[in-house]
């Protein structure tokens, strides 16, 4: 008597499938610890297993030793510009010469130098379904984190496109393209930045850092090149300030206002 | 009983599966886990459909082991191509093995259940014949008797 029409014939299948079964199990334990580990570094990715208390003492230090250094340039800048002073007419050289210095560092000139050139581009991939489409643009937020990763790595210099970054520009998003000094920049962005180019170059690469957040979905959506040499342009914006004056040095007293 | 055997190996396949990627710390790059999925499901569904084929009494390894891999393959190059063209036709395959495996689940339940149905009645006529034999052999005595 039998089940199904077919006669029972016992072979012996247990073992084939056990093995198959062992190879799922891999399979299941592989996708699900994927899983875990993609959940794991979503955007709010852990900080577990930093030191911060040895990180934070290297950083202070680093800044004590540097800041020191800044003031006592500084105080020898001053006592040679009292000398210039004291001594009479002769100061036009040192005051260009400082002059150009700040010109240097507001990003009023040219400058060239060693760095890293960023392209950020949006992704000619067809989204995934499930995931925000926004996902696979590159955002006036990419951008900022970008520079601002530049910044804390010690870039000198940096450009968007052919606008240079200076400390009153404005990146934002209107439409399809992003407005950088008031000045449009459409896709791929170009990012230049003069500084220490391996320095740069691993700050922006770290793992669950800023290009791997853009990476996520597509890693052609960003691309960081060192680059040996690099001519930015100098800031063509408005330099006129309307509200803020610089404090008068021999007036310390308090505001009328307050 | 071996039937014990493929659920003991499934559990010791994960556990390992999953001390060794935990150790070594591997996993899947984010692009590749639509496959990894795809191949899960191919083998749940070569699993199942093996039983099946064994206890109808036609499993053949050859046809076990070239559907699990030729099965992946097209899975996984349905995934590929579905992201090529931007229509996910991954869903293809998981509508397809998903009804595959829920048949064959319900076909090996249906074997087992049929089975225990069929064992109930045979144990069932064994009894009858057991109380009617006594009882005929009782029953018999009188007419016996009667002819007498």
């Amino acid at each position: 008597m039998s089940v199904f029409s077919a006669a029972i014939r016992h072979r012996s299948f247990y073992w084939q499938i056990s093995i198959l079964c062992f190879v799922l199990g891999g399979l299941l334990a592989a996708a699900v610890y994927t899983s875990y580990k993609i959940a794991q570094s979503g955007r709010g990715f852990n900080r577990a297993g930093f030191d911060y208390g040895g990180i934070v003492a290297s950083i202070t230090s680093d800044r004590v030793e540097k800041d020191s250094q800044e003031i006592k340039k500084l105080r020898e800048d001053k006592k040679h510009l009292e000398d210039i002073i004291a001594k009479g007419n002769d100061g036009k050289e040192a005051l260009n010469t400082s002059l150009q210095e700040a010109r240097v560092y507001a990003g009023l000139t040219e400058v060239t130098g060693p760095g890293v050139v960023i392209t950020l581009q949006d992704s000619k991939k067809q989204p995934m379904i499930g995931i925000n489409p926004e996902q696979y643009l590159i955002h006036d937020r990419d951008i900022n984190e970008v520079i601002n990763e530049l910044r804390s790595a010690g870039a000198e210099a940096i450009a968007v496109g052919s606008q240079r970054v200076v400390s009153s520009t404005a990146i934002r998003c209107v439409g399809p393209v992003a407005m950088v000094n008031e000045v449009k920049e459409g896709a791929p962005f170009v990012i230049k930045a003069i500084g220490d180019p391996d320095t740069m170059l691993s700050a922006l690469n770290i793992s669950n850092g800023v290009l791997d957040n853009i990476r996520r979905y597509d890693p052609l959506m960003a691309r960081a090149e060192k680059s040996d040499s690099l001519k930015l342009p100098a800031f063509g914006g408005n330099t006129q300030m309307k509200h803020a004056r610089p404090v008068k040095s021999g007036s310390q007293k308090k505001s009328k206002n307050q | 009983m071996k039937a014990w055997f493929p659920i003991a190996s499934l559990a010791a396949g994960f556990l390992i599966g999953l001390l060794v990627l935990s150790h070594f710390n591997w996993w899947v790059p984010v692009e590749y886990a639509p496959y990894l999925s795809v191949a899960a499901l191919v083998g749940l569904d070569t699993a199942f459909g093996g039983i099946r084929a064994g206890i109808e009494g036609r499993f053949q390894n050859d046809i076990f082991v070239s559907g699990f891999l030729l099965n992946t393959l097209l899975a996984g190059f349905l995934v590929w191509f579905g992201k090529l063209i931007g229509v996910d036709f991954a869903l293809v395959s998981v509508l397809v093995l998903g009804g595959r495996i829920f048949l064959n689940l319900s076909l090996i339940r249906r074997y087992y259940l049929n089975k225990q149905a069929l064992a109930r009645s045979q144990q069932r006529e064994e009894n009858a014949a057991a109380l009617q034999a006594p009882s005929a052999a009782l029953s018999q005595k009188p007419e016996v008797g009667g002819s007498i």
